[in-house]
C-alpha cells in the first residue's frame, strides 16, 4: 500500500469525509508529507471504490454542487489494519535492535565497573 | 463564473464526458475549496494531476487492472499504429515508384516485394505478442480506441487478450 493510499484510508477511520476534507486530514495526519492534488485524490478514490475499500456514504447539495462523502468499508478497514501491523512488525526489526544493543552496552559497562 | 472556475472547468475536459457527468461538479468543488482566496489560476500541481488523471481514465479499459497493465495495452496499440503508418507511407511510395518504373517498361516488381515484406513484418509484430488470439487483439484495440475517444468501458464486454492474461496472472490492484 502506498503512502497516500494509507493516509486516505486512515483519514476515514473516524468517519466519512468529503473530497477536500480527505485532502486536509491526510495532510494533517502525515505532518504535511501527503499533499494530494484533487486529480490524484479522485484517481485514488476510484481505485479504492473499485477494490471495495471505500464506498459512497452520503450525497448532499452544498452551494448548488454535489458533495459526496466517502467512508471505509469493512474490507477497507481490515486492509488498513493489516498494513499497519505489517509496518509495525517491520519497524520492530529496527527499534528492537536498538533496545537490545543499548541493553547489552549497559550490561558491558556494568561488568567493567 | 470566476476565472479560476473557468480554468478548472477547462482542465477537467481532460476527463471523458461520461466521467465528468459523474464526478465533474464534485471535483470542481474540491478544486475551488482547496484554492487560496483570490487565486486566478489552478496550481501547476493540480493542472498536472488533472491532465494525468484524465488520460488515465481514458486509457483505463479495465478498472480492475493496474495502470501498468493498461499502459501495456496502450503501448501495444501504439507500436501497431506506428508500424501501420510506416507501412502505409512506404507502400504508397513503393507503389508510386513501381508504377513509374513499370511505365518505363523496366518493371521487375522489386519494390512491391519489398512492400509486402514490410506488411508481413507489421502483421507479425501485431499478432506475435502474448495475445495470439486475433479476437483478443481486436478487443483490446477497440476498447482502447473507444476509451481514448471518451467512451466508458463496458463491464459486460470485459477486456480479453493482454488484459485477460494480466488478470489471470493476478495483476490486480
Amino acid at each position: 500500500m502506498r503512502e497516500p493510499t494509507y493516509f486516505v484510508l486512515t483519514s476515514l477511520l473516524e468517519g466519512p469525509l468529503h473530497g477536500y476534507a480527505i485532502i486536509q486530514r491526510a495532510a494533517e495526519l502525515s505532518d504535511g508529507r501527503v499533499r494530494m492534488a484533487t486529480g490524484t485524490l479522485y484517481t485514488a478514490l476510484d481505485r479504492l471504490t473499485a477494490e471495495g475499500y471505500v464506498r459512497l456514504v452520503r450525497e448532499e447539495i452544498v452551494n448548488g454542487r454535489a458533495r459526496r462523502s466517502y467512508g471505509l468499508t469493512e474490507s477497507g478497514s481490515a486492509a488498513l489494519r493489516a498494513e499497519a501491523m505489517r509496518m509495525a512488525a517491520a519497524a520492530e526489526l529496527v527499534t528492537d535492535r536498538d533496545v537490545r544493543s543499548r541493553r547489552s552496552a549497559a550490561n558491558r559497562k556494568e561488568r567493567l565497573a | 463564473m470566476s476565472p479560476l472556475e473557468r480554468r478548472c472547468r477547462r482542465l477537467l475536459r481532460a476527463y471523458p464526458r461520461w466521467y465528468r457527468r459523474q464526478r465533474g461538479d464534485e471535483m470542481l468543488a474540491t478544486l475551488l475549496e482547496s484554492s487560496r482566496p483570490g487565486q486566478r489560476w489552478p496550481s501547476a500541481r493540480d493542472a498536472r494531476a488533472l491532465i494525468i488523471g484524465g488520460l488515465r481514465v481514458r486509457a483505463t479499459q479495465d478498472q480492475r487492472l493496474t495502470t501498468a497493465a493498461n499502459l501495456r495495452l496502450a503501448a501495444q496499440l501504439g507500436v501497431a499504429l506506428t508500424l501501420l503508418l510506416l507501412i502505409v507511407g512506404n507502400l504508397t511510395s513503393a507503389i508510386l515508384i513501381w508504377a513509374h518504373i513499370y511505365a518505363q517498361n523496366i518493371g521487375n516488381g522489386i519494390w512491391s516485394v519489398y512492400g509486402l515484406l514490410e506488411l508481413a513484418t507489421v502483421v507479425a509484430a501485431w499478432f506475435a505478442p502474448a495475445t495470439c488470439r486475433r479476437r483478443a487483439c481486436r478487443s483490446n484495440c477497440r476498447g482502447l480506441c473507444l476509451g481514448l475517444l471518451g467512451q466508458r468501458p463496458d463491464p459486460r464486454r470485459p477486456a480479453c487478450g493482454l488484459a485477460g492474461h494480466a488478470r489471470r496472472a493476478g495483476v490486480f490492484r
